[in-house]
């Protein structure tokens, strides 16, 4: 990947006081994080506290009952999901979401940043050199993740890890300036759960997205995160800087039950 | 370009590529490729010109043959690209059909003429049954196109002053001579008749071919694999999905066209009701769904086995013996014969795409 200096200011994401209702059920209530600054930000909690709901609230899957999400000063929650993807918000998804039968390269290729040309691709059709462009900043991508040898081969099929650099290559081709991963070391064994905290820190480098982490992994989230959220049953529990956040005692008593630093996790 | 050679080995269905060292290489765009390519259309076009010697009878069958590929490939682009089962594909070949038909005989327009217009409104009625999708998903939008197909010969029967209601429509033989600039004679008309349904056969499939390598391509496998993952990486899923029925609708309006030109006369009865659907399907699972051969090979299982059949078997136990076959063969094969094929080839052959980096050697 070319690491081009990025001009433009990071994004300015900002949740404000999100609740979000299932029936009876609250999985988010008045939950408020302003993500000024960019950096990787940490979201963890226990099952059910309403990490994902947040992402799916945030990329368009859910639709809030009240509160605000805006990128920029704009509201995402009048956009329609598919215009997401324009605004420069990525995703990953907690259980896979790809593209079986298609192979890994096109899964990859599916994320790049889409231009108005719908038929490019097409011979004849397209402008010189666009589909040579687009085409190589796939293949790194699909080096940078060691994906090569897999590129033709259909996405079903292979190996849990191997598909879990699927989405995190699909979601970086697009170039995103807000990168949304719901445990994306879910799964995965320790060498590859090292290797995965090098390549989310060489993306902050390269492209300077906002990175919201969720992950259960603590290990993952000390090494690369500068600052943390914590929720619990819909709610903020805890939000600050990595090592006032690790020590916070509220934070070890409603996360571990008590007793042990996060950082023996 | 780098070759190797392949030892020949038993090739296990399902088992996994074998090492790229023992496997054929075959680089795009490499001197092989091409010659592959060229070696390919070479035999395509032998192939044609054996079939232009065949006797007329048989001739026309194939051209029958050829029309059924073709809304097969139209079928396709929905049902086997997008993933959205279609039952209502008699019902856009019927739209070309008596497009055809009615501009030939109310108006005597030349059938040649009338070809664009049977494409325009397969595409049109293919985009209508499309649009439900921009509110509705999954099997509905099915249940739409199992609408079409049962209203479609009924339509055909409430207008006949158009359409010629029961009876239907026959097209003048003069109508279907092969005109003079070509130099055949009306004694030629299988000849003129089957180059017609092979050229729009060719047209189609080089169509289909270009939408599979445009965005457009990516984004139907897309929708089909998982909407919502689609979605949210900015493909438009209902309009992807009223692209993709605009686009079967005119193919299948085209071969519909050919049809018309092919049989000479048209009923609502005939080829148009749900039971083509589901010839269409069959043909389009045995082939092979999302192949771009699997067309070919499908609508020649459903055109000829049932004729080779009726000759082994009297009456109606030719048609349980075609059921029963079909059912064999999809057990065998649940990919399709060209799905199977396709799997074969990539057991033995190691294509190489454009701009893949050398892969690091292999450790010992
Ligand atoms: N689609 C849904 N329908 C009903 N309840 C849901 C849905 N999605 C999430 N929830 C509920 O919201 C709460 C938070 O879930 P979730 O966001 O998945 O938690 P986490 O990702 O932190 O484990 C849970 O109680 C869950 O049951
Ligand atoms: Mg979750």
């Amino acid at each position: 990947m070319p690491s081009t200096p990025v001009a433009a200011p990071p994004a300015h994401l900002r949740i404000d006081r999100l609740t979000l209702e299932f029936g009876g059920v609250r999985a988010l209530s008045e939950v408020s994080i302003d993500l000024a600054g960019g950096g990787i930000i940490g979201l963890i909690g226990p099952n059910g506290a309403g990490k994902t709901s947040l992402l799916n609230c945030i990329s368009g899957f859910y639709r809030p009952t009240s509160g605000d999400v805006t990128l920029d000063g704009r509201s995402v929650l009048d956009m329609r999901r598919h215009q997401l993807a324009g605004q420069g918000i990525a995703r990953t998804f907690q259980n896979l979401a790809l593209f079986g039968e298609m192979s890994v390269y096109d899964n990859v290729a599916a994320g790049a940043p889409r231009g108005r040309r719908r038929l490019r691709g097409v011979p004849g059709l397209r402008p010189p050199g666009t589909g040579a462009a687009e085409r190589d900043a796939v293949w790194a991508m699909l080096e940078r993740f060691d994906l090569v040898q897999h590129a033709r081969h259909p996405a079903h099929g292979l190996p849990f890890g191997t598909l879990k650099r699927v989405e995190f290559a699909r979601a970086l081709m697009a170039r995103p300036r807000v990168l949304l991963l719901d445990e994306p070391a879910g799964g995965l064994t320790h060498t590859e759960v090292d290797e995965l905290g090098g390549l989310i820190t060489d993306v902050v480098r390269d492209l300077a997205p906002v990175v919201l982490l969720i992950e259960h992994h603590m290990g993952l989230i000390l090494s690369v995160c500068s600052r943390i959220v914590v929720m619990d049953s819909g709610r903020t529990i805890a939000d600050g800087p990595t090592e006032q956040v690790r020590h916070d005692p509220a934070v070890i008593s409603a996360y571990l039950g008590g007793g042990a630093d996060l950082a023996a996790r | 370009m780098t070759t190797t050679t392949t030892p020949p080995a038993p090739a296990v269905a399902g088992a996994p590529p074998r090492p790229s060292a023992r496997r054929l290489r075959l680089v795009i765009g490499s001197t092989r490729h091409r010659l592959l390519v060229l070696g390919s259309w070479l035999v395509v076009a032998l192939l044609v010109l054996a079939a232009t010697g065949l006797e007329p009878y048989r001739l026309g069958q194939l051209s029958g043959a050829v029309v059924i590929a073709t809304a097969i490939v139209g079928l396709n682009v929905v049902t086997g690209y997008t993933g959205l089962l279609s039952v209502g594909h008699s019902a856009l070949l019927g739209v070309g059909a008596y497009t055809t038909g009615v501009l030939v005989v109310q108006l005597n327009l030349l059938p040649l003429i009338t070809v664009p217009a049977a494409v325009l409104t397969g595409a049109l009625v293919g985009a209508f049954v499309g649009l439900p999708s921009i509110r509705i998903r999954g099997l509905y939008l099915a249940m739409v196109t199992l609408a079409l197909a049962v209203a479609f010969p009924e339509v055909l029967r409430a207008l006949p002053e158009v359409t010629g209601g029961n009876s239907g429509l026959s097209i003048p033989l003069r109508f279907l001579a092969p005109p003079a600039w070509t130099g055949l004679t009306l004694a030629d008309r299988p000849l003129w008749t089957f180059l017609l349904c092979l050229s729009a056969l060719l047209v189609s499939m080089l169509l289909v071919w270009c939408v599979l390598r445009s965005r457009l391509g990516r984004d139907m496998r897309a929708v089909r694999d998982h909407e919502a993952a689609a979605e949210s990486f900015g493909v438009h899923v209902a309009r992807t999905k009223i692209l993709a029925f605009t686009i079967s609708g005119g193919i299948t309006g085209l071969a519909g066209a050919m049809l018309a030109m092919y049989v000479g006369a048209l009923s609502p009865a005939g080829s148009f009701t749900i039971l083509k659907a589901i010839e269409l399907l069959s043909g389009l699972v045995l082939g092979g769904v999302a192949t771009q051969l699997g067309p070919l090979v499908g609508a020649a299982v459903v055109v000829y086995l049932p004729v080779l059949l009726a000759d082994v078997v009297q009456g109606q136990g030719s048609g349980v013996l075609f059921g029963a076959l079909l059912i064999v063969i999809v057990f065998v094969m649940p990919e399709g014969v060209v799905g199977r094929l396709n799997k074969l080839w990539r057991q033995r052959v190691d294509v190489v795409p454009r701009g893949m980096p050398a892969p690091v050697a292999d450790p010992p």
